[in-house]
């Protein structure tokens, strides 16, 4: 009797001054009582119609289990998918050492906690209560009424849900008054994430040894394929994330700088070498790459030692030009594409080197960081420039989602210091180098995405010199980083335009050039007023992804669109339309909204400073 | 020896003249006060002296140096002149010591801890050392000017020019910031100063000027400036302003 009562009565103890509100916010008058009854009622409808959707037996929802691989990787080889999982490995690794790297160690108290809980459970009861327990469905022409949830069923989850409600409720109780740090929470809900794959089971497509469709689909686990990779890379970031805490404990402060290039170095290290398994022919390594690392490592360090001798010095500005020039020609003369690059890097080497390197130490420093930019740059460029040994249909061997993060990974970082550059160059006071930039970003706003994705694929290889070529996909992400540096560059410029005169003057009164003035003052207040616009357009370029289907690339939502609601071999998915393109709307949804809200915290702590 | 020097200096914006030919100078060591109306030229002119603001007739010589367009001038002049404007222009990013070590650090080429421990000795010496930590937009508008002179003086500069600092304070404010900067006159500093407190000029000036409809008016001593003015438009002001 005891136990039945605190089963029942929670909802009453746990909601005490709930009534107040209540009272106060939704029924303080007559009329709001009015449209809070119809909002209530209009809410719960659609609810209702939206779950009953979902749960319809004519939903089809194993079109979009079974095709999970062809979402993410679309036609890559399943004999070479370890090299998937070392690229999110790899990902997830950088993503725990960040995270424990500048972790805050935040606290939240046990009693805020549960009271979020609280609320998510009670809205999930109203789910489960306005989940409706017959849906129409068509047979034979006719509409028949099939009870998918049974009242026994739901007395059984609002059960459920109402004792975890009262546990939840006793802990708040008696732990008002502790904390718990943020991240640990953080930790336990991606727990739960982990043991739900291995727990929850879901009709799953089966074939038997005739390669026949099993009927009814057996109920298998969640990820049945999948569970074992997933749970080995939960352990990975908790093991990454102690290593963070770790080194943060340890206070390097060379530590941060070496995951920023990391962060910067992965993408392009997992493109060239992991995910695409490059032929790279030892020969060619010894030949030609070994010596050009070890040759421009030396020159390198040649320039950084001798540069500052006063032998050298008046002579800076000819070898500065001479290089210059040298790297233009050998920028259109056929030769190696490694020899155009390096010969450009050393060039800026030569420009920054006497201001850089003005002591013994940061010659050091400087030659250590030439070597391995050398090496790697090297490393990477044999690796982008060999044939890929994964044979794939189609031109691309990248498709479905990892296309489009691809495409939204690449387009934001290329966007991002050219959209600057342009809106720098738009208010500049030089005029050629102002109407240059002008122009390109009207050009670029002025003309549709679609036309300039044709453009890329069509037409870009008319201006370009005879025997280059661009991979289909290397052609969008350029298309992609122009047109959305042309419109960060509006939005950049905006904040340039938000900088009061007395900045300018002040800076320049304290004697800063005016690159320093520009670096150290202007960008930084301007790039912190324009987050949201930046933040909304970098959502939108997420998105606008999807576009890159026109060209003929396999992104997330085409296979959804297209490619699934096609397929009948194998199981037959003709039609399923609508649960293909809900799931890419969640899809795209929840990482959308996942980086709003990361962002929404980045902006709080920089808004610290300002008044 | 004279360390700021102007010879019949002009300045238009559109059609409107500005500065009808100033022609003065300032020795080493000297205090000069700049009074008159708004929109009498008084802080274009000394806007011109570190080029924040571009003559277009006469000459300017600061430190024996001619202000031209030529950068590397301008970026010298710019070193050894510090400026404190009206409106404090703090960086609202950078928090108090940041403000001030910066351009030691970019343009002096300090060691950071070397810069640091000379902005604390100001921040000691305009009496604010526990605001270090803290951002411009954290401070009362009186502890922001004091930073703003914190932050020229951590130049080392050879002349401080003061564009009206007090004017954007509250009264009690104002002799807050008033003390730092006689304090500063008494080291022995140059210092130019755009201001409508009289007081402080009777008190710390050696040379008092009046500008009025871009032209310099009047030139004297404080107590002769007050006291026995020699034009009538001298006259005219301090019936105003006293």
């Amino acid at each position: 009797m005891e136990e039945k009562k605190t089963l029942e009565s929670p909802p009453e103890v746990q909601f005490a001054g709930v009534a107040r509100w209540l009272r106060e916010n939704l029924f303080s008058s007559i009329s709001s009582s009015i449209l809070t009854l119809i909002s209530i009622a209009a809410i719960s409808r659609l609810f209702r119609s939206g779950i009953g959707f979902f749960i319809s037996p004519e939903r089809e929802w194993t079109a979009v289990t079974y095709n999970m691989q062809l979402y993410m990787v679309q036609a890559y080889p399943e004999a070479d998918f370890i090299r998937v999982w070392i690229t999110v490995g790899l990902l997830i690794f950088l993503l725990g050492i960040s995270w424990g790297f500048n972790s805050i160690n935040e606290k939240i108290r046990v009693k805020d906690w549960c009271d979020g809980l609280l609320k998510s459970i009670s809205s999930i009861i109203f789910l489960i209560s306005v989940t409706p327990r017959v849906v129409e469905v068509e047979v034979k022409e006719t509409l028949v009424d099939v009870e998918v949830f049974s009242n026994n069923t739901r007395f059984l989850w609002i059960a459920i849900a109402v004792t975890i409600i009262a546990v939840i409720y006793l802990l708040r109780r008696i732990s008002s008054t502790s904390e718990i740090v943020r991240d640990r929470v953080s930790f336990i809900y991606l727990s739960l994430g982990v043991a739900l794959i291995w727990i929850i089971k879901v009709p799953t497509v089966t074939f038997n040894s005739l390669n026949e469709r099993i009927d009814p689909d057996p109920f298998l686990p969640l990820a049945s394929t999948t569970k074992i990779p997933w749970t080995i890379l939960f352990g990975v970031m908790l093991i990454a994330y102690f290593i963070g805490t770790f080194l943060k404990s340890n206070g390097k402060n060379s530590v941060s700088r070496m995951i920023m290039s990391s962060w910067l170095l992965a993408p392009l290290l997992i493109v060239s070498w992991i995910y695409r398994k490059p032929d790279f022919g030892i020969s060619n390594v010894l030949t030609l790459d070994l010596p050009l690392s070890i040759g421009f490592s030396i020159i390198g360090i040649i320039a950084i030692r001798t540069l500052k001798s006063p032998k050298i010095v008046p002579y800076q500005r000819i070898i500065r030009y001479g290089l210059l020039f040298l790297s233009v020609v050998i920028l259109f003369t056929p030769v190696l594409r490694q020899l155009k690059i390096l010969f450009f890097i050393t060039w800026i080497l030569i420009s920054i080197a006497p201001t850089i390197a003005n002591s013994k130490e940061s010659v050091k420093n400087l030659s250590i960081v030439w070597t391995a930019a050398v090496v790697i740059l090297i490393f990477l460029m044999r690796g982008a420039s060999s044939e890929s040994l994964i044979v794939v249909p189609g031109s691309s061997i990248y498709g479905g989602f990892t296309l489009t993060w691809l495409l939204a990974f690449f387009g934001i970082a290329i966007s991002f210091p050219f959209g600057v550059i342009l809106a720098l160059g738009r208010t500049s006071k030089l005029p050629v180098i102002r109407i240059i930039c002008t122009a390109v970003i009207e050009l670029v706003r002025s003309v549709p995405f679609i036309t300039w994705l044709f453009f890329g694929s069509v037409m870009l290889t008319l201006f370009l010199p005879k025997g280059v070529e661009f991979d289909e996909v290397l052609r969008a992400i350029v298309v992609t980083a122009i047109f959305s540096s042309a419109y960060l560059a509006e939005n950049v410029r905006g904040g340039l335009q938000s900088i009061s005169n007395g900045q300018f003057e002040a800076a320049d009164a304290i004697g800063l050039s005016s690159i320093q003035r520009i670096t150290l003052i202007i960008l930084p207040q301007a790039l912190r007023a324009v987050i949201p616009p930046i933040v909304s357009q970098v959502i939108s370029l997420f998105k606008d992804t999807s576009l890159v289907a026109i060209v003929g690339l396999f992104d997330l939502l085409y296979i959804g669109s297209k490619v699934i609601p096609n397929q009948s071999q194998g199981a037959n998915f003709l039609g399923t339309i609508q649960e293909n393109i809900l799931f890419c709307a969640i899809f795209y949804w929840l990482f959308t909204y996942s980086f709003a809200r990361r962002s929404m915290k980045i902006e709080k702590r920089l808004g610290l400073g300002e008044r | 020896m004279s360390i700021i020097k102007s010879v019949d200096v002009k300045k238009w914006y559109g059609d409107f003249q500005a500065l009808k030919g100033i022609t003065m100078d300032v020795a080493e060591g000297e205090v000069l006060v700049i009074c008159g109306p708004s929109g009498s030229g008084k802080s274009t002119f000394i806007r011109c002296i570190n080029r924040l603001e571009q003559h277009q007739d006469g000459q300017i010589f600061v430190d024996g140096i001619e202000l031209t367009n030529d950068l590397k001038n301008i970026e010298a002049i710019r070193s050894e002149v510090g400026m404190v404007f009206q409106s404090f222009n703090l960086f609202p990013h950078l928090t108090v010591l940041q403000n001030i070590t910066l351009a030691p650090v970019w343009v002096r080429k300090k060691s950071k801890t070397e810069a640091e421990a000379k902005a604390m000795e100001l921040l000691e010496r305009v009496g604010i050392p526990e605001q270090a930590d803290k951002f411009p937009g954290q401070l009362s508008g009186g502890q922001q000017q004091r930073v703003a002179i914190a932050r020229a003086l951590a130049m080392e500069p050879k002349i401080m020019l003061f564009d009206e600092p007090t004017s954007a304070l509250d009264p009690e404010m104002i002799k807050e910031v008033l003390d730092v900067m006689k304090e500063l006159a008494k080291s022995g500093m140059t210092m130019i100063v755009v201001t409508h407190e009289m007081g402080f000029a009777k008190e710390v000036a050696d040379r008092v000027m009046l500008f009025d409809e871009g032209q310099l008016v009047e030139e004297n001593t404080p107590e002769e400036f007050f006291n026995n003015p020699k034009s009538d438009r001298t006259k005219l002001f301090l019936s105003q302003i006293l």
